[in-house]
């Protein structure tokens, strides 16, 4: 039962946030895998099988939602946890992301102690 | 500009002063014909002759002078005066009389003054009436009767009649002051007595004065060149004759020369005087005439630079005459309206080139010019025939009759096509600007939070220790650091607000809402804060509030701000108290205060921080300022739930800001979704809607969550902004099945039923199976709105939601 076992994918073409967040948490005791773009996030969740997925929406080439979409309907990840984590407005794009398969959207920046609560959540840790 | 009135032919005051003295007048007629009756009654001489040796007056000429002075008397009130029939027929009873003079014996009337003698006894000789007065009387009588007669030719006549009434008159005094013989030759020479001939001419004098602006009598009396001439050669004409006749008398009787020679005299000096009489008379009215001439000239002048003028600019003149119903207007005004064939046209045709638009507001502006006012002004549209529109703008005025009844409309009228659209054009690109400001903003915002989140993630990992040990000077560096990035976190979120609410794009969810646990949450959020200042934060709730109809987030947000604030403003070891309570008046509202110990805000300040870009000049120090926006967000979110926000001073000299919520109750509900824009639609309709289970026994074994699962249902069913669960009074779980939505079209409340209907469905799939649920849907029509505010129409519709409660109850009641 450590969280060690627990893998997470974060999508996010901003370096030195995933590296913030990589810190973060691996620190946790979570597992840590980085993807820049949307071709390299599928394939990472292909190949690396995270047990939950970190978004954001503002990928280059502007397909968020494409990625989020396919993470949604691919077979081995269309079960995984996807937190969105994105500076767009949540007004519009909370209900957007949920419509599109979200399981959770936090506005960056997103406080610490909220983000690691929601990991948890959604990893159905208590 | 006044509108204009048709000028009066005299002064008003000047025509009752004229009447006052024909009034007068005929009181001096009857007096001298009382007198002298009563000098035939009690045999006094003196009053029946005015001197030894000259003629008495007839009794029955005194009577006629009595008669004629009342009947005066009473026509004096006008035409259409009380008693103007009763002194008509006077008049003609004198007429009548001087008719059966002048046709029968002189001795009329012997019996009646034989009766008299025989009564009294000693009489003076018996005095018969002369020719001349029965002819005055005559005329006179004729004349008054004739006075008000319709045909206006009679009127001329009448006055004609009195003024030949006074030749008789003129002529007996004329022979008195030149001492002709009593007796003459011919009858008609034989004058009047001194005071029957005064008398008559009075009478004559008060019967035209009576009537000062009728015929004659207005010439004389008027304003004009015509009028005032008259004014000045009347007396002249009259006095200059009789003068020359008397001094050619006296030249004969003291033998200056003889009666040829007298006459020669006499006419010769009569035909000079009125040759230059006549000269300075031409003189004026040509001096008159040409005045005219020149202003008729200027007058046709100004018109041709007025035209000159309205065609170079391309201003149209028309003229509505309203008793005729004709519109008459110039070719400029004929190509806006696209009026062809013939002028003048009546106004029906006009109104129906305006566009049907603008028919309605633009008669309404007409007709209220009409009415009470002088000038209007309106635009409209005209639809060309070639399918082109036009904006036409007119300004006008109206002319009235001495009455005040409008009897012309008269105006200009120009194109202003251009103007509209210039205007129409400049509303689309600030509305563009202000969606592209939105857009940047937007923009920006998302731009900037990125790096800052990167700053947030940092400062924590240090501050978390996940990169080594800290000291007690870096860790407090960093947390400055930290404080700073979530300043600029929250500046960024209030521009972003900002700009939401400038260009209507802030909303708010207002739902049932209980105050207690947001209001805790966010104090303890604040409370690390407050500690590392050492303020205290407390909170005082009152226990049993009522839920309220508010936005949850927005709420939080709010408070938020003002806590913020408070925490910014209060010196170290101050305190800040949170209070919600309910609010002392009539409306059914929460107030939420918090109260610091901080310096205050001066009064003249108290409005003014709620607006854009304010901030406090009170020393706090920069760095805590933030960018002014806070409380002007938190004024535009409290007003978008239906309330307001406020500051006061408290006496410990903190200060107090509070804010209102609406209690959630049928008739806020029902007030939130009554907004300005949903009552101006054409159709608009409000709907209850009640879920409920299918059987009893499963309401009564229902769980919270089956009921939360209702309360989702509704919710998710309504129109975006406002979802509405009603409570009854207090916090009743039976309340979250009945909900109020708005439509706006009947068809907009099928597709919500039916989108209802499958969440249900969906509900029996996922919740228990053993609920079944059951939709009723209950239409409130909004009715008229006239005059009502939105909380007085709420009221009225909320009976359709007790009646929802009631049905409710007695479902579930029955056994």
């Amino acid at each position: 039962m450590s969280s060690s076992a627990r893998k997470i994918l974060v999508i996010d073409d901003d370096q030195d946030l995933v590296r913030a967040l990589g810190t973060r948490l691996r620190a946790e005791g979570y597992g840590f895998v980085a993807a820049g773009d949307g071709v390299m996030a599928i394939a990472a969740a292909r190949r690396e099988h995270p047990d939950l997925i970190i978004l954001d929406l503002g990928l280059p080439g502007g397909d968020g939602y494409q990625v989020l979409g396919r993470l949604k309907t691919l077979m081995p990840t269309s079960s995984t946890p996807v937190i969105v984590l994105s500076a767009k407005d949540p007004k519009v794009h909370e209900e957007r992301s949920r419509a599109a398969g979200a399981d959770a959207f936090l506005q960056k920046p997103a406080e610490n102690a909220a983000l690691m609560a929601e990991i948890r959540r959604q990893l159905g840790e208590s | 500009m006044n509108g204009i009135r048709s000028p009066e032919r005299s002064t008003h005051a000047w025509s009752r002063n004229l009447i006052g003295a024909g009034r007068v007048a005929s009181l001096a007629v009857i007096a001298v014909g009382v007198l002298v009756l009563v000098g035939w009654l009690l045999d006094l001489a003196a009053l029946v002759r005015v001197g030894e040796g000259f003629p008495g007056m007839n009794p029955l000429s005194a009577a006629c002078l009595v008669l004629g002075g009342l009947a005066t008397w009473l026509l004096a009130d006008g035409p259409e005066g009380r008693h103007a029939r009763d002194g008509r027929s006077l008049a003609l009873v004198i007429a009548a009389i001087g008719v059966l003079r002048l046709a029968a014996p002189a001795r009329l009337g012997e019996p009646v003054g034989r009766f008299l003698a025989s009564a009294w006894g000693g009489r003076p000789g018996w005095v018969p009436m002369a020719p001349a007065t029965a002819a005055a009387l005559l005329l006179v009588g004729l004349g008054l009767a004739l006075a008000d007669a319709r045909p206006l030719g009679a009127r001329r006549w009448a006055q004609a009649l009195l003024l030949a009434a006074m030749a008789p008159a003129v002529l007996s005094v004329t022979l008195y002051l030149y001492g002709a013989p009593f007796v003459p030759v011919l009858a008609f020479l034989r004058p009047m007595a001194i005071h029957t001939a005064v008398g008559v001419l009075t009478l004559s004098c008060a019967a035209l004065l009576i009537r000062p602006r009728s015929g004659a009598m207005a010439i004389a009396t008027g304003d004009s060149i015509g009028g005032s001439m008259l004014r000045f050669m009347l007396p002249v004409v009259v006095a200059v004759p009789l003068a020359l006749g008397g001094l050619s008398l006296l030249g004969r009787g003291r033998r200056l020369y003889d009666t040829s020679q007298g006459a020669a005299l006499v006419a010769t000096v009569t035909a000079m005087l009125l040759v230059t009489g006549l000269w300075s008379v031409a003189r004026r009215l040509t001096h008159a005439e040409a005045a005219r001439r020149r202003a008729e000239q200027a007058l046709a002048e100004s018109r041709l630079r007025l035209d000159l003028v309205l065609r170079s600019i391309g201003v149209g003149v028309w003229d509505y005459d309203i008793g005729r119903d004709a519109v008459t207007f110039d070719d400029t005004v004929a190509e806006f309206w696209q009026l062809g064939g013939h002028r003048p046209v009546p106004m029906r045709r006009v109104v129906d080139h305006i566009h049907a638009d603008d028919r309605a507001a633009t008669v309404a502006e007409v007709r209220s010019a009409l009415g009470s006012g002088n000038e209007f002004a309106a635009s409209y549209r005209v639809l060309r025939r070639d399918g082109s529109i036009r904006v036409v703008t007119t300004r006008g005025f109206v002319t009235r009759d001495p009455s005040g009844r409008p009897v012309e409309l008269s105006g200009i009228l120009w194109d202003t096509t251009i103007q509209h659209e210039a205007a129409a054009a400049r509303e689309r690109i600030q509305q563009q600007q202000l969606e592209l400001k939105d857009q940047f903003l937007s923009h920006v915002s998302h731009e900037l939070r990125s790096p800052l989140t990167v700053i947030f993630s940092f400062v924590e990992i240090l501050l978390d220790g996940l990169a080594g040990g800290l000291n007690e000077q870096q860790r407090e560096f960093l947390t400055i650091t930290h404080r700073n990035a979530a300043h600029l976190r929250q500046m960024i979120d209030d521009l972003l607000e900002v700009t939401r609410a400038q260009t209507g794009k802030l909303v708010v969810h207002v739902r049932r809402l209980e105050l207690a646990p947001v209001v805790t949450s966010t104090i303890e959020d604040l409370a690390l804060q407050a500690n590392a200042r050492r303020i205290q934060l407390a909170g005082d709730i009152q226990t049993d509030l009522p839920p309220v109809l508010a936005d949850p987030d927005r709420v939080r947000q709010v408070l938020v701000n003002l806590l913020d604030n408070a925490l910014k403003f209060t010196p170290e070891g101050g305190s800040i108290r949170v209070t919600v309570e309910p609010g002392p008046g009539p409306a059914e509202e929460i107030v939420l205060s918090v109260v610091d110990s901080g310096p205050g805000i001066p009064a003249d300040e108290r409005e003014r921080i709620f607006r854009q870009l304010h901030q406090l000049d009170c020393g706090a120090p920069v760095s805590r300022k933030g960018l002014g926006l806070g409380l002007y967000i938190c004024r535009e979110l409290v007003t978008r739930m239906g309330a307001r926000i406020w500051v006061e001073a408290v006496p410990q000299g903190g200060s107090a800001f509070r804010f209102t919520l609406p209690v959630c109750s049928p008739v806020s509900a029902i007030t939130s979704l009554l907004t300005p824009e949903n009552l101006e639609r054409a159709e608009f309709h409000l709907l209850v809607v009640t879920i409920r289970p299918k059987s009893r026994r499963a309401w009564a074994e229902r769980d919270d969550a089956a009921a939360a699962t209702v309360f989702e249902v509704v919710r998710h069913c309504t129109s975006p902004d406002r979802d509405l669960v009603l409570p009854r009074s207090g916090a009743n779980a039976d309340a979250e099945s009945i909900g109020v939505l708005a439509c706006a079209e009947a068809s907009d409340a099928a597709v919500l039923v039916r989108r209802i209907d499958g969440q249900l469905a969906r509900c029996e799939a996922l919740a228990s199976a053993r609920l079944a649920w059951s939709l009723s849907v209950r239409r409130l029509d909004v009715g008229p709105v006239r005059g009502q505010t939105a909380r007085d129409l709420a009221g009225a519709l909320s009976s359709g939601v007790e009646d929802a409660f009631a049905d409710l109850d007695a479902w579930r009641d029955a056994a």
